[in-house]
């Protein structure tokens, strides 16, 4: 956690693929400061979005710690503009949707997930 | 005064669900009939004793990336009621990753598995199809529909390509 669902209509590209997976985690982790052995990015296809969009970003992530409106907000912010710019495309043609999840209901690496701002980096 | 189908299909929709991820073609049927198998036998003995539908959702390993990396995490995502103890996720937890890293060899690093509540899984559920168009969506529905089915005729369990 965080898992970020990438959803377009047609395949990026192994090597786009790469990149906005690494751009995404590069934002995710400057953001919250979680660390990058907690992201990771999956690409769905197939997918026609509405109002246009080219892609659409649905992520799962922790709500509670150091987690307040603003950080998530920045995160979206960041997220929405670091995708934009890897695909050569404005902000509006990427969306993203996030689903909060409590910390003690996710297990990762096989111990109960830390709350954010409490990870050993 | 329901109908039998009318009950049949209420019956499936509040049977309690767990969506597994996995890398398309990663693991073999059998490996995938015996997780389940464990998967609700381990539901049974520390979530709920109600039967429980196990969905596969099966994605192109060139798709899943971790920590940077192109790679095949498995992701257990586990709907349970909203009165679940702490204790009971833990032992769900530990029960499911000593029994899923025996049966396919994968590291403990490779695994995630989130147990959420009803509603917040719901909502994990019903976002993919919430973004589409008109004709996204009946497409979405009918290739997830059609693939649950013949994978369940061919197969016996559940499973869908989430990409198409």
């Amino acid at each position: 956690m965080p898992v970020y669902f990438i959803l377009s209509k047609s395949d990026f590209g192994s090597e786009a693929k790469k990149v906005l997976a690494g751009a995404i985690t590069d934002v995710h982790c400057a953001v919250t400061g979680a660390p990058s052995r907690y992201v990771t990015v999956l690409f769905m296809t197939g997918y026609r979005l509405l109002n246009e969009k080219k892609t659409m970003l649905l992520g799962n992530i922790r709500i509670d710690g150091n987690r307040t409106r603003e950080l998530v907000d920045q995160l979206r912010h960041r997220l929405v503009g670091a995708v934009a710019e890897k695909l050569g495309e404005p902000d509006s043609a990427v969306g993203l949707s996030f689903l909060g999840v409590y910390s003690n209901w996710v297990w990762e690496g096989g111990e109960v997930i830390p709350v954010p701002g409490k990870e050993l980096v | 005064m329901l109908t039998t189908t009318q009950y049949e299909h209420k019956k499936r929709q509040q049977l309690k669900k767990i969506l597994a991820t996995v890398g398309e073609g990663q693991f073999s049927h059998r490996q995938i009939k015996s997780l389940e198998s464990f998967i609700r036998q381990n539901y049974r003995t520390f979530i709920n004793a109600e039967p429980v539908l196990v969905i596969w959702n099966q994605v192109p390993s060139q798709n899943i990336f971790h920590d940077y990396h192109s790679g095949q995490p498995s992701i257990l995502v586990i709907e349970s009621g909203k009165d679940l103890q702490q204790h009971q996720r833990v032992a769900m937890f530990e029960a499911c990753t000593r029994d899923w890293l025996r049966l396919t060899g994968q590291r403990i690093d490779q695994l995630i598995i989130s147990i959420l509540e009803g509603a917040v899984f719901k909502a994990l559920l019903q976002r993919n199809s919430q973004h589409l168009t008109k004709r996204g969506k009946i497409i979405y529905f009918f290739k997830i529909g059609t693939d649950l089915l013949v994978s369940k005729l061919l197969d016996d369990y559940y499973a869908f390509k989430s990409s198409f």
